[in-house]
């Protein structure tokens, strides 16, 4: 069905079905909104969640937005997917200052550390929510920082200086009473910590582990070690300026996540059309850094369960697939190659020759991981019916992408609801049904053989494409070619008003979405056209996903935790941004 | 050269490191200090302690490509107690700034510190409120390393000048010098 008409219809229908629980429902930007207010809000989710034509099963997440100085302050924003039907829809709930929402986490299992995060940055409260700490910031922080009035540069609760080492010395210490006084369980359990420093957390991710014996009874992970402030960062610089912040937050994956922000910029620019050329060239650079994700994953994943030389495999391989980053982007891993409008440059000679030099070692280099794990015994041993999560389970929980794919969710952005002419592409989907860490590394594996046939495909469709349409002729949004500029007096005002002016998104808000190696990433705009956004949530997969930590280890042994640490493939800059 | 003129093994000088002498008899003699000095610096063990995407810059210098352990610096260890070099890989935040001068404070004597990256030496990139604009508000760092993030090749090249360094015998840590120095000396510590 015709993208138009499909929205059409879920506009009538969501409306019809929500009655007068919404207040309104509009299309922006080719996206259903509704609006409801916080006391209907619980109502209509559930509505929502249980019509057999709508069927939301799955909160993407749950943020806001501070619109100060606008009364009510703030808009709380849940964005909702059908894995079933395919179709999104975004509920919007105007928040005054001293309101309170009440939480959706029963209704949705992925709501709990989402609330936490607004509760965290925003301040807003949420009624009866279970937990409702702070999450990525320390728990001794002082303000909410995405609020307006709170300084990018923070407001000082940190003097530096002389008593840095003070302050975090004390720090230190209220933290490591904190984990004796609140998370010990009854006096036979013990609480073991893990991380933040710790070999297979994958970065600085914290565990308390309650043990009975060898035997997990409870675990409470601890995100935000690594919080970066980078949706705060986003709205002090411009449009064009933050494609650079993004591939340093899921930096295994750094060309999705600029993929995912320019996708989300150019939904927000109606006039903006994106040359076919520059979609291949996207979908070619984005399944290679599928390709390099999960190379990391696979790499480190077996490190930590004992298979030293799968890493070095892994790491030979992912060089290779840098040199073409560095090909096209002239950097290793922080290319900020996909822009607003297409790529940063054309692919350059000999490029065509580099990937297909690399194509043909490929599916070779893959079997040797193969040949070493998937039928090892202790492999299976360490993997197979661990860290079980059923569908149900997982899609309630808001998990994604292969981890989803792995509990039998048969769904895939790339196919459900294509973008950058996806649809054009030959490729299957691995899905498996048991749901433990050895599903999950069989639909990863699978998944890089995909890539690397759309990887192929992409390159033929390049090869039919004009050379040097990789990037927009509109020099309202792209900065104009040098010929432009010397030739005529527009292309000076142009390159001018580019530069020292930023692009003018028109006033909006839009979600761009890609399946990203790790699952659903989006982001989250709204524009009041002026050059900087006003608010950019990143919707990270890994985040929700590591969400779920908790319900996979129950009941395992403690060496088990790092296998399915490993097998969520999670990156914590995404996770705490 | 011959077969037949080559030395008996046990008899044969050992290429030797500049500077040190050998004797025919196979007693190296060599100051205590610059014995150790060479020792020490080549085989510095550094902490696994990755902290953002530096640290996956840092695990491909430890990987086929790159392969540290040409610089005899290949053994990661997890345990702060066994570990000689800090590296500081990726932005550092408030919140796990305590923990990373825990680690330190937990590394035995003598210790260096590479702060890798733009983040870590200044904070690059992210000038908020969430990230120390510099590891050095918190550890002592001996070598900073441009970047973002930088190549594997920098950081060999880091960790070659702090073997240098190290081994002229004469190298004062910087938590030796002010104003680490007074912290260290500190009292109350
Ligand atoms: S310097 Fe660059 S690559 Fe390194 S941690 Fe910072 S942002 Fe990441």
């Amino acid at each position: 069905m015709d993208v138009g008409v499909q929205q059409a219809t879920l506009k009538k229908l969501v409306s019809s079905r929500l009655g007068s629980l919404a207040e309104s429902v509009d299309e922006i930007n080719g996206q259903a909104v509704a609006e409801v207010t916080a006391v209907n809000l619980r109502p209509a989710l559930s509505t929502l969640k249980e019509s057999p034509e709508l069927k939301f099963d799955y909160l993407s997440f749950v943020s806001a937005v501070d619109l100060y100085p606008r009364s009510p302050r703030f808009d709380a924003i849940y964005n909702l997917y059908s894995t079933q039907r395919h179709h999104w829809l975004r509920l919007k709930v105007p928040v005054a200052e001293e309101e309170t929402l009440p939480t959706v986490s029963d209704l949705y299992a992925t709501a709990n550390w989402h609330e936490r995060e607004v509760w965290d940055l925003f301040g807003i409260t949420f009624d009866r929510h279970p937990d409702l700490r702070r999450i990525v910031t320390s728990d001794h922080w002082f303000g909410h920082p995405l609020r307006k009035d709170y300084p990018v540069e923070g407001r000082g609760a940190w003097p530096l200086g002389a008593n840095v080492l003070q302050n975090i010395a004390e720090e230190g210490m209220a933290d490591q009473a904190d984990i004796a006084s609140s998370e010990m369980g009854p006096a036979r359990h013990i609480t073991l910590n893990m991380g933040p420093q710790h070999p297979a957390t994958h970065g600085v991710l914290r565990l308390a582990l309650e043990l009975d014996g060898e035997n997990i009874v409870d675990c409470i992970p601890h995100i935000g070690y690594l919080h970066t402030g980078i949706e705060k960062l986003s709205e002090h610089h411009n449009w064009t300026q933050n494609v650079t912040h993004y591939g340093r937050m899921d930096y295994l994956s750094p060309m999705n996540n600029e993929l995912a922000y320019c996708l989300a910029v150019e939904r927000l620019i109606p006039d903006l059309e994106i040359p076919k050329r520059a979609q291949y060239i996207r979908v070619l650079m984005s399944e290679l850094t599928r390709i390099i994700s999960h190379l990391v994953w696979l790499g480190t994943h077996a490190l930590d369960i004992g298979a030293m030389s799968v890493f070095m495999y892994c790491f030979a391989e992912r060089e290779k697939i840098l040199d073409l980053y560095e090909m096209v982007g002239g950097e290793r891993m922080m290319t900020a190659y996909i822009r607003i409008g297409g790529c940063a440059a054309d692919v350059p000679e000999g490029f065509e020759e580099a990937v297909q030099g690399w194509a043909r070692d490929f599916q070779h280099n893959l079997d040797i991981n193969h040949n070493l794990l998937t039928k090892n015994p202790i492999w299976k041993e360490r993997t197979v019916g661990i860290g079980v999560l059923g569908r149900e389970e997982s899609i309630n929980a808001g998990i994604s992408g292969p981890l989803a794919r792995a509990a039998g969710v048969d769904w895939d952005l790339r196919r459900d609801n294509p973008y950058s002419s996806y649809e054009e592409f030959d490729f299957d989907i691995p899905v498996e049904t048991a749901g433990d860490v050895y599903s999950r590394y069989l639909v990863r594996m699978e998944e890089m053989v995909q890539a690397h046939r759309i990887v192929l495909q992409a390159l033929e469709k390049i090869r039919e494409t004009e050379p040097g349409t990789h990037v927009s002729r509109n020099y309202k949004y792209v900065p104009p070619r040098r010929e432009d500029i010397d030739a005529s007096i527009e292309g000076l005002i142009h390159h001018f008003k580019y530069w020292t002016e930023g692009i003018p998104v028109p006033t909006g808000e839009a979600y761009g979405f890609i399946e990203a190696s790790k699952g659903e990433l989006g982001f989250y705009l709204v524009s009041d056209g002026s050059a900087r956004p006003v608010r950019v949530k990143v919707r990270g997969p890994s985040f929700s996903n590591l969400s779920a930590l908790p319900r996979m280890v129950q009941g395992h042994l403690i060496a088990d935790v790092v296998a399915i640490i490993g097998s969520i493939d999670i990156v914590l800059g995404e996770v705490d941004r | 050269m011959s077969l037949s003129s080559t030395p008996e093994p046990s008899r044969k000088p050992s290429a030797a490191p500049t500077g040190r002498p050998v004797s025919l008899t196979g007693v190296f003699t060599a100051s205590l200090n610059k014995l150790v000095a060479w020792m020490q610096a080549n085989s510095i063990w550094p902490l696994t302690a990755g902290l953002a995407c530096c640290a996956i810059e840092m695990m491909a210098t430890s990987a086929s490509r790159f392969d540290i352990a040409r610089f005899g610096s290949e053994v990661f260890r997890a345990s702060p107690r066994q570990a000689d070099l800090m590296i500081v890989s990726g932005r550092l935040s408030w919140k796990m700034a305590p923990i990373l001068r825990e680690l330190y404070d937990q590394m035995p004597f003598p210790k260096w510190v590479i702060s890798m990256g733009a983040c870590a030496s200044s904070g690059g990139l992210f000038r908020t409120y969430a990230i120390v604009h510099g590891v050095d508000h918190v550890v002592p760092v001996d070598i900073y390393v441009p970047g973002c993030p930088p190549r594997p090749e920098a950081l060999l090249d880091a960790l070659i000048k702090l073997q240098k360094r190290i081994k002229s015998g004469s190298y004062v840590p910087a938590y030796a010098r002010p104003p680490w120095k007074q912290w260290l000396e500190a009292p109350d510590r």
